[in-house]
């Protein structure tokens, strides 16, 4: 049923759901409060505030008015990869059940398309984002009969409690999968888990180094110079404003790789970049285990000293695939403890990880395409539980980052921070 | 009942231990399971590898002996195991000895390591016990008793590195040696 106020100023209008879920019956209102933006041209995604009311009887108000919203410039942390997909749409063409749950969004910052609270704190946004829970729809079609896949598999009622669902619904291993069905009035809980909370930081991260004039300049630099002959390195840190500067810089003499440096350890760096280049004997598409070695001497000589906010960039050339072309790697430090054991394990000396890249079971190599040396090193940071995260970055958008991770069947996805 | 328990106990052991994939030289890693693996020399192809290879110029050489691990891993609660190739070195030059591995290590304390990537060429790590610098290079196996050896620096800015020392690696970098 579909209501409109005649209350024209008020420019809401409602749902009337009445549904017939597991046998039960049950009916609900979804408000929809739209933006004056959308008014004006209701041909585009609508815009504005949804909140449900639902009730057996009595209604009862399962979502707060003001937390909804929802614009084009929403992020959807839910239904990502998930089928059926959802929508915060009642889907009134549903022909099974309609399952509802709740999601939470991101509302970017509309200035410089930030995530919420990451925009230039000197220029404060006037808009500055914001994360909201809001009822996501699904359509099951299969009458009752849901696969893994499915956000419904673990039914139960929502009791407020923690959920951490982040969108990868296809993975049947992935424990973040659980997504709460409201089937009662409970409020939703913490939807954000621990990793999705990594993820995000580690994003912001990425994202703010973009904000800074001497990274973009530095960085393109790097990127120019995997055609070059040499290889160039930066150190630099990150101030309490956001802003990176990186004012070590050391190169190598012309046609030589692996050469070494010397920071002391009065050297604060949050930032270590550097490029890769092919001197006809191949280069390696990805971080080489001397990066690794060198991330694992920077900790153990003092020079990180908060990991939360370390960086490790690369630049590197095109590959052996047809379609590759220069790539930007990041390494960020995940779990202080594992990093630490990884590194007094295989990084000691760099000649024990260049070859453990080599052999039979990882097999990295400058002989093969991008994609499989991100994939192989992906997985060699996972199999050797390293504590570290790898992202994937565009070298014609700074601020465009992918965390590349393994799932648990042993299969590489990007999940992008944007 | 005795024989129950022990039927019991024998069944349990069997479904607990996941069995182990046996994969030739040369599978890449996305066709292999991720643990329990044992990537095996079925082709025999080390036999052309393993033994000694020696490169000669007058009153100069530099000898490089190698051996095959069977089913090794590393780390040791690693269950992925492959047959693993390492070996020790010795380079004369001018009749005096330059440098000198005595004994085969595997890692992490190996002075060679040699990978697989074809039948006839090897991905080669080799490292200078008198720099302790490290190169990273290729084995070309040419013809059944002569092959190539190339080596050079591994990429990478290296921080406080333990073989920023001065003194220049000393062996050949570039050889064509002889089985023998």
């Amino acid at each position: 049923m579909y209501s409109v106020s005649p209350n024209t100023t008020d420019s809401k209008f409602y749902n009337l759901t009445i549904e017939d879920k597991n046998g039960e019956a049950d009916m609900f209102v979804t408000k929809y409060q739209p933006t004056a933006n959308w008014l004006n041209d209701k041909d585009q995604v609508f815009e504005g505030n949804i909140s449900t009311l639902r009730g057996a009887g009595v209604f009862t108000h399962i979502l707060p008015d003001d937390a909804g919203g929802t614009n084009q410039n929403y992020d959807g942390l839910g239904n990502n990869y998930g089928s059926p997909q959802g929508s915060p749409y009642y889907p009134t063409n549903c022909d099974g059940e309609v399952i509802v749950t709740m999601e939470t969004i991101i509302v970017r910052c509309t200035c410089e398309n930030h995530l919420p609270n990451q925009c230039n704190q000197q220029n404060p946004c006037v808009n500055p984002g914001y994360y909201a829970t809001i009822p996501y729809y699904y359509c099951n079609l299969d009458n009752g009969n849901w696969n893994s896949n499915n956000p419904n598999t673990t039914g139960g009622t929502n009791t407020g409690g923690s959920t951490s669902g982040d969108g990868n619904n296809n993975d049947p291993d992935d424990p973040r999968t659980s997504i709460t069905i409201i089937n009662g009035g409970g409020a939703p809980g913490n939807v954000f888990g621990e990793e999705d909370d990594d993820f995000i930081s580690d994003c912001n991260l990425l994202e703010n180094l973009s904000t800074s004039p001497d990274f973009i300049n530095k960085m393109q630099e790097l990127i120019n110079n995997t055609s070059g002959n040499t290889e160039i390195g930066y150190f630099g840190s990150t101030d309490s404003n956001g802003d990176t500067t990186l004012p070590v810089r050391v190169e190598s003499p012309e046609n030589v790789r692996g050469f070494d440096t010397t920071i002391y350890s009065t050297e604060q760096v949050d930032v270590f970049m550097h490029n890769h280049f092919n001197n006809g004997q191949g280069s390696l598409y990805v971080f080489s285990g001397s990066d690794l070695y060198t991330l694992y001497q920077l900790y153990l000589n003092g020079n990180i000293t908060d990991t939360n906010n370390f960086v490790m960039l690369v630049a590197t050339p095109g590959g052996s695939g047809v379609n590759d072309e220069e790539t930007l790697y990041a390494i960020t430090i995940k779990n202080e403890t594992s990093f630490v054991t990884f590194g007094a394990n295989f990084l000691h000396d760099f000649f024990l990880i260049d070859n453990l890249y080599n052999n039979d079971t990882n097999l990295i190599s400058p002989n093969i395409s991008n994609d499989l040396n991100e994939e192989r090193f992906a997985k060699l940071l996972k199999t050797f539980n390293s504590g570290l995260t790898v992202f994937k970055g565009d070298k014609d958008n700074l601020s465009s980052w992918s965390k590349l991770k393994v799932k648990n069947n042993n299969t590489l996805i990007e999940k992008n921070c944007n | 009942m005795k024989k129950i328990l022990i039927f019991t106990v024998v069944a349990f052991s069997l479904f607990a231990c996941k069995a182990q994939t046996i994969y030739s030289k040369g599978t890449q890693p996305e066709a292999m399971e991720a643990d329990n693996i044992y990537i095996k020399d079925i082709n025999n192809d080390h036999d052309l590898l393993v033994g000694t290879w020696k490169w000669v110029d007058g009153n100069s050489s530099f000898e490089i002996t190698l051996q095959e691990f069977e089913m090794y891993h590393y780390p040791d609660n690693s269950t992925r195991y492959y047959d693993a190739i390492f070996g020790k070195y010795k380079y004369i030059e001018n009749g005096v000895v330059i440098a000198e591995t005595n004994t085969i290590e595997p890692l992490p304390n190996f002075s060679v390591g040699f990978n697989y990537w074809t039948s006839t060429l090897y991905n080669v790590g080799i490292k200078d016990v008198v720099s302790d610098k490290s190169m990273v290079g290729k084995f070309e196996i040419i013809s059944t008793n002569t092959a190539t050896l190339n080596l050079w620096r591994s990429e990478g800015i290296r921080v406080n590195s333990q073989d920023n020392n001065g003194i220049d690696f000393s062996l050949p970098i570039s050889v064509t040696l002889t089985k023998q």
